[in-house]
């Protein structure tokens, strides 16, 4: 199980409103990346980009070093199946309940599993996350925010993706289903080594993953650690001129 | 100065006509582009199975058809009592009372059965599919179900639209038992004419032929809704579209349904 992740050179925009200026990004097999930056910086539109969402209007993206521009929509469909993501909203299928949502990549996934075999990998999976056997027939209306972000990362995860893609995914929920869920995703990593891709706010979380750490601020994407003394220095300088 | 006024308005006018035409002809490439899509979706080599697909052709069965059912059967009841009332008092008048059976046959079998359902349809589950997967765009379902590998047209669209062609069908097989068994009972019980001669006029005048037209005519009506209905829905970028596309779905639907009954008619008739 691997996927790497390639950005070379992306750029784009909405009018005149610069989204993404020349970013390059590489997330290697089995490796993290953390992308930080101020709402509306164009985290949510970089990972889009990266799980082909959005076409760049400029610059390529590579999935296993085969650039996606050239794909047919059945190839895209086909190679996402190894890929999991978690969308800031739930996006859970809304007459689906939170058991169809999370067996749904299954039922659809071509993998020809029976329907035991799926049933037993979604329970499994629900016990996992805590997910408890009383909201499994519930329609996504019915679920509060924790249980729908619970439900989300367990229908993304069910299929064992090698890129895992998280669009703030602690947001919005308290710290202790934060903390839960952080814990599934560091097991699942260490097990499995998948790549994970996550868009926060704060860059902070998960310090005990050796994790490459960015920040995106005017389309440009930097080492955190060199953004974050760009920004001191600043501060340093305002200081001293003042 | 009101010359001007009328000149602006014509301009106004043409402008807007020209702009309605391309905008229907730009609807009917798209259209045509989805029952590719939903045709080649549902055949091509490599494609993987919806284990949900069933589930969600019940579900849509039942939404427009079953759940259509008393709305339909009024219609019909309705329908055929008027057309047979108007028929029986005005034939004689005019000398052709023999062509009653035949008169009937063309006006519910071919003609209303088809048109009238696939009205039906369009109003209570046409708008409801747009809006539905307009929404489910608003809300980003159909991007969750692109990065989960499934088809969107596979998911959302195929279903739909077998849905609502099996269920057109059947309405309208449901409107013509319904429209021409009420409005003789409608009729025998205003006028008294007894109900087996009227009957046996009917049947005499009914062919297969007939029948196998009314279905073609629904079954290619169904298809217009099913994929008017989703083509406006998955055009929808956001909210303020939502009701947009529902509108769009209704006028959509019933111009197309129009404009390919003339179409069949032409066929069926001229050629």
């Amino acid at each position: 199980m691997s996927f790497k992740l390639e950005l070379r050179n992306v750029s784009h925009w909405h009018g005149e409103n610069t989204i993404l200026d020349s970013v390059d990004l590489t997330v290697p097999s089995g490796g993290i990346a953390i992308l930080g930056g101020r709402s509306g910086c164009g985290k949510s539109t970089l990972l889009e980009i990266c799980a082909g969402l959005t076409n760049p209007l400029g610059g390529a993206v590579m999935w296993e070093g085969d650039d996606i521009a050239g794909m047919s929509r059945y190839e895209l469909y086909g190679r996402r199946r190894s890929m999991g993501y978690v969308f800031q909203g739930h996006a859970l299928i809304s007459n689906h309940s939170a058991f169809d949502n999370i067996a749904l990549p299954l039922k659809c996934g071509g993998d020809n599993l029976g329907s035991e075999a799926i049933e037993r990998r979604v329970r499994s999976l629900m016990d996992e996350l805590n997910i408890g056997r009383d909201i499994e027939k519930r329609f996504p209306e019915a679920l509060s925010a924790a249980q729908l972000k619970c439900v989300a990362v367990a229908r993304a995860l069910i299929n064992e993706p090698a890129l895992l893609i998280l669009d703030e995914p602690f947001s919005g929920i308290d710290p202790v289903t934060a903390r839960m869920i952080a814990s599934v995703l560091h097991g699942r990593w260490k097990r499995g080594g998948m790549s994970i891709l996550m868009a926060t706010h704060t860059l902070g979380v998960w310090p005990e993953f050796p994790a490459q750490r960015f920040m995106l601020s005017g389309g440009r994407l930097e080492p955190a650690a060199e953004a974050f003394a760009k920004v001191r220095n600043l501060k340093h300088n305002q200081r001293y001129e003042s | 100065m009101l010359k001007d006024h009328a000149k602006k308005g014509l301009n106004h006018l043409a402008s807007g006509s020209w702009k309605r035409l391309s905008g229907l002809w730009h609807t009917a490439c798209g259209m045509a582009g989805l029952l590719f899509d939903t045709v080649y979706a549902a055949f091509r080599k490599g494609r993987t199975p919806n284990l949900s697909l069933m589930s969600q052709i019940n579900r849509q069965v039942l939404y427009t058809g079953v759940e259509a059912f008393w709305l339909v059967g009024s219609i019909a009841v309705l329908c055929g009592s008027a057309i047979i009332l108007v028929a029986m008092f005005n034939m004689p008048k005019i000398g052709v009372s023999e062509y009653f059976g035949k008169i009937l046959v063309i006006a519910l079998v071919d003609e209303l059965g088809p048109f009238v359902t696939s009205l039906v349809v369009v109003g209570r589950s046409g708008t409801a599919l747009a809006a539905y997967i307009g929404t489910m765009r608003v809300s980003r379902e159909v991007d969750a179900l692109e990065v989960m590998g499934i088809d969107p047209i596979q998911f959302i669209v195929q279903p739909a639209f077998v849905g609502i062609v099996a269920s057109v069908v059947c309405l309208n097989l449901y409107f013509i038992t319904i429209a021409i068994c009420g409005g003789l009972i409608v009729a025998w019980l205003s006028t008294g004419v007894p109900l087996g001669i009227s009957f046996g006029r009917v049947f005499d005048a009914l062919q297969f032929r007939d029948v196998a037209v009314s279905l073609l005519k629904s079954a290619a009506f169904g298809i217009i809704v099913a994929l008017t209905s989703s083509y406006y829905g998955l055009s929808v970028r956001n909210v303020r579209m939502v009701p947009i596309a529902a509108i769009n779905a209704v006028v959509g639907s019933m111009f197309f349904t129009i404009a390919v009954n003339l179409l069949l008619s032409i066929g069926y008739y001229v050629l």
